[in-house]
């Protein structure tokens, strides 16, 4: 009876799944011996919950609609229940070794590959923001193709996902990166699913049909080009900021659910906005990122790009969780994002 | 304390009692909740029957209430040995409890910086319900990683345990916990490696020791998603105590937990309801709803820190804070037409949230309304328009508020900076004082460093704001995070006087408004009203804070070029040679 909804435990079902080949799962029968009556257990056992695990990761409120379970009883089998089970809290030891296993997608430069630990992460939410010209659609073009290369070889064995908002998408560029990597351009470009978002709830509702294909084969990354700029028209004003905001959250917090469901690597591009009221400090030409707080929270690594010599840009990591903050520089070239010309003397 | 978790077979009952209760289906809360008539009708006994149900109740469920004087001697007896520095809670000037003297430290948990442990009062307290707010990449749950870790060390701590983290939107991130785990390890329990013949072997033998440790304390820091409220409700009330009871009992071989992490409690609440088609501005119902929630969390976050005396550590996020309509000196625009712009957290000219600088005094904000009591709790300050979320609820549910700010200035740190000045008077710049703790002591001994700077790039300074806490004043310090952990720079600790803030706030925009009404005369043409008002307002402008070598430069984005050519102190003390191009 434990299905994804009613699971309070989101992402803790392998953990469960592992403890539990240990120790065959126990019977609804069992919680007698803790003072649950049998006409409970029995009543338990007709509504569907059979086993003890079945009804320890059942929230509150669906226990209550069996019949016959008032509030008090509901409160007491759960608590019995929880103690019998191993409630799924893993080690930190082993989460570290599941990290070892991540897919990295590698984003075609060296540097920027080495800054961020190997490459775009797989299962979390990497934001990109600058100015125009700083080479943010590059790197999503060069991204869906090295998303489909071999995990040998740095990529992420997948189809890519492209949802574009202000028409930046150039299947040309991708042939391109496609011929750098010995790829069948065809093949690459029957590989990325495009669409094209015209406002914010159209762009809220290609998230369905995207779990939906999702689930179907396998994809490795979903690309959101740009993920802010629908917004700044479809909301103005102070007064609908909150609104803005919580469409912004709902929007994130769909994607998040995407990246954890499926293992996708999320790379969204995001716009900025100048300060013009700097105060006292202020650099000058100070660009801020928009999106406000909800946008900061969301996304798990922000990386800063901004605009190098010639074809050079430079890329900083702003927020991570795990990586120190580090620049490095990559270089837009005919063929994607690759290194500068002078490292490579 | 919920009633239902005095069932009634737990009090000492006459059989009758229970048998009658048992046959009416009642609960503890029934019998007391319910009117004695009807209570005596669903019973069918008599009246007194049922008020000797009810008194035989009362009695099992009634804590017993203890004197003042009991808890002192109490907590004072934890404490053994004369250094007792005037009593739990009573903060001395420069009150650290000395570190080493493990049995001093009673319920407190250091956070491993003596600084952090000054501005909290000696660090964080078991048995209450801290919260750490700030924008993002402000350092929060950094810091909760390095509070999972000391949490575990006995040099820390009178009763280590490991912790549980509870995240909402991501994963843990075990590799900082590892680097973490290591630099911890190396500075607060340094273990004397005895020399040996061939370095290899010592070197990997050690290397084999290290990492057996950090796994070691790695073990011991659980962790589990919860994706909605829901989950995080079945979590506080069934799964944890469940799991915090297996591991405090005595046949437990594991350590008990000391610290619950919930990273972060915004993302639960803020996220709306998932059922939603579409998402709209919260109402007032669900604004209710919300709070209802908050509360009933934060008591069951409260009832395990009590119960199983732990460190609760709740990470919040922030909201900008506007300036009312109408407000401040500069021309607001129309509400309607313009896209709005939040403060951002560099201005410096806003005048304080809730104050309209308008001519007369009656037109001030009233008191009572949200944005002018919040400036005392929500976090916001001077420096930064930015306030923490959750409202006023939750503002009260927690006992003490930290927030995290990135400061915008970048310093050259050096090993030195980080460790608190021996002497009294500033470190001059430019000298660099004899390192106290030498690499290498007695022959074959190393004792291991752990701190570690990163002496290339500038690193980004922070501040960490104690907004309010029952234990220490309202306080801020400055720190860096480096590769090592996180850091204190001990010559900025500073105590907030709120009340001498707000005054000079009114001193100042009193002057301001004087200062109008000097510019309307002279413009009209009639003398000035007070002649002295001018030169005083010159020398206040000259007055700023000096912030020394540090440069502004919130992400860095000042270029290679200029790094290179900046120097630490006139009197050529720490340079950089001239030549070194550092790789970008």
């Amino acid at each position: 009876m434990v299905t994804q909804e009613n699971d309070p435990f989101v992402g803790g079902e392998g953990e469960e799944a592992d403890e539990f080949e240990l120790m065959a799962p126990l019977l609804v029968a069992k919680l007698q011996e803790s003072g649950i009556s049998a006409q409970d257990t029995k009543k338990l056992a007709d509504a569907g919950y059979h086993t003890v695990e079945a009804v320890a990761f059942t929230p509150k409120k669906t226990l209550c609609t069996i019949k016959g379970i008032s509030e008090q009883k509901a409160d007491k089998i759960l608590m019995e229940a929880c103690k019998m089970v191993p409630m799924g809290f893993t080690t930190a030891t082993e989460i570290h070794s599941r990290r070892s296993e991540l897919v990295h997608i590698t984003t075609g430069s060296t540097g920027l590959d080495t800054i961020l630990g190997g490459g775009i992460e797989t299962g979390a939410i990497t934001e990109l923001y600058g100015e125009f010209r700083t080479g943010k659609s590059q790197i999503c073009h060069t991204l869906a193709v090295t998303c489909q290369l071999p995990v040998s070889m740095g990529g992420g064995e997948g189809k890519c996902l492209y949802i574009d908002t202000e028409g930046t998408f150039r299947p040309v560029r991708m042939l391109a990166v496609a011929e750098r990597f010995g790829l069948n351009g065809e093949e690459v470009l029957d590989n990325i699913a495009y669409a094209r978002a015209y406002n914010a709830d159209h762009q809220l509702q290609l998230l369905v049909q995207a779990s939906a294909m999702m689930a179907e084969s396998r994809f490795s990354l979903l690309i959101v080009d740009s993920c802010t700029s629908l917004y700044r028209t479809d909301f103005s004003g102070r007064g609908e900021l909150s609104a803005r905001q919580m469409h912004l959250a709902k929007f994130l917090r769909t994607l998040m659910r995407l990246a954890d469901e499926f293992g996708v690597a999320v790379v969204v591009t995001n716009q900025v906005v100048a300060q013009v009221d700097g105060g006292q400090f202020a650099v000058a030409d100070a660009k801020k990122p928009i999106g406000g707080n909800i946008m900061a929270h969301a996304s798990t690594t922000r990386l800063n790009l901004r605009k190098g010599r010639g074809t050079s840009r430079v890329c900083k990591i702003v927020d991570s969780p795990c990586l120190p903050e580090a620049e490095a520089i990559f270089a837009i070239n005919a063929n994607g994002i690759g290194d500068p010309e002078e490292l490579k003397e | 304390m919920s009633l239902t978790s005095f069932p009634l077979e737990s009090l000492a009952l006459p059989k009758e009692m229970i048998d009658a209760a048992n046959r009416a289906n009642l609960s503890t809360s029934s019998i007391l909740l319910t009117p004695l008539p009807k209570l005596a009708d669903t019973l069918r006994c008599k009246i007194p029957f049922a008020q000797s149900l009810v008194r035989e109740v009362s009695k099992g469920v009634v804590p017993i209430p203890r004197r003042l004087d009991e808890v002192y001697e109490e907590e004072s007896g934890e404490r053994s040995g004369q250094q007792r520095q005037g009593g739990d809670g009573v903060l001395l000037e420069g009150g650290v409890r000395e570190k080493g003297k493990v049995s001093d430290r009673g319920k407190w948990m250091s956070t491993g910086d003596e600084g952090m442990d000054r501005c909290l009062g000696g660090g964080l307290r078991r048995g209450c319900l801290y919260e750490i707010t700030g924008e993002s990449a402000a350092g929060k749950s950094h810091l909760a990683l390095t509070l999972a870790l000391s949490s575990q060390l006995p040099s820390l701590t009178s009763s280590p345990g490991g912790s549980l983290i509870l995240t909402s939107e991501r994963e843990l991130s075990t590799d900082r916990l590892v680097q973490l785990a290591k630099s911890l390890l190396a500075t607060h329990e340094p273990v004397p490696i005895p020399t040996a013949a061939d370095a290899d072997v010592v070197g990997y033998a050690e290397e084999q020791r290290v990492n057996r440790r950090v796994k070691g304390l790695l073990d011991n820091v659980l962790t589990n998603r919860v994706g909605d409220v829901d989950a995080l409700e079945h979590a506080l009330n069934y799964a944890i105590p469940a799991m915090l009871e297996k591991r405090s009992s005595s046949s437990s071989t594991v350590k008990p937990i000391r610290l619950i992490v919930l990273d972060s409690i915004t993302a639960l609440f803020r996220g709306g309801s998932n059922n939603d088609d579409k998402p709209t501005a919260p109402s007032s119902l669900s604004l209710t709803e919300r709070s209802k929630r908050l509360c009933s969390v934060a008591d069951q976050l409260k009832l395990l820190a009590v119960k199983f005396d732990l460190v609760i550590l709740v990470i919040n996020q922030v909201s900008d804070v506007f300036t009312r309509q109408g407000q401040g000196r500069q021309s607001t625009p129309t509400p309607t037409s313009s896209i709005p712009m939040p403060s951002s957290s560099f201005t410096q000219t806003q005048p304080f949230v809730g104050y309209s600088t308008t001519a007369t005094e009656m037109e001030r904000d009233p008191p009572m309304i949200y944005s002018s009591q919040a400036r005392w709790f929500s976090g916001q300050s001077d420096n930064l328009n930015k306030e923490a979320s959750l409202g006023i609820v939750w503002a009260n549910a927690i006992n003490v508020r930290i927030m995290l700010s990135r400061t915008g200035r970048r310093r050259l740190l050096h090993q030195d900076d980080l460790r608190p000045s021996t002497s009294t008077k500033k470190r001059k710049r430019g000298v660099i004082a004899p390192s106290p703790m030498p690499s290498a002591t007695q022959e074959g001994v190393t004792l291991g460093l752990g701190v570690e700077v990163d002496d290339i790039k500038p690193t980004l300074i922070r501040k960490m704001h104690v907004v309010f806490s029952p234990f220490s004043p309202s306080s801020t310090i400055d720190y860096a995070i480096t590769p090592s952990g996180v850091h204190s720079l001990p010559e900025s600790y500073k105590v907030l006087d709120v009340t001498e803030t707000v005054r000079k706030r009114r001193e100042g925009e009193r002057k301001e408004r004087e200062k109008e009404r000097e510019d309307q005369r002279r413009q009209i043409g009639l003398a000035p009203l007070h002649p002295q008002t001018q030169s005083q307002s010159q020398e206040e402008q000259e007055e700023g804070e000096e912030f020394g070598d540090e440069v502004f430069d919130e992400f860095g984005e000042l270029p290679a070029e200029f790094w290179e050519e900046y120097q630490l102190g006139e009197e050529g003390g720490v340079e950089r040679p001239v030549g070194e191009v550092p790789s970008a």
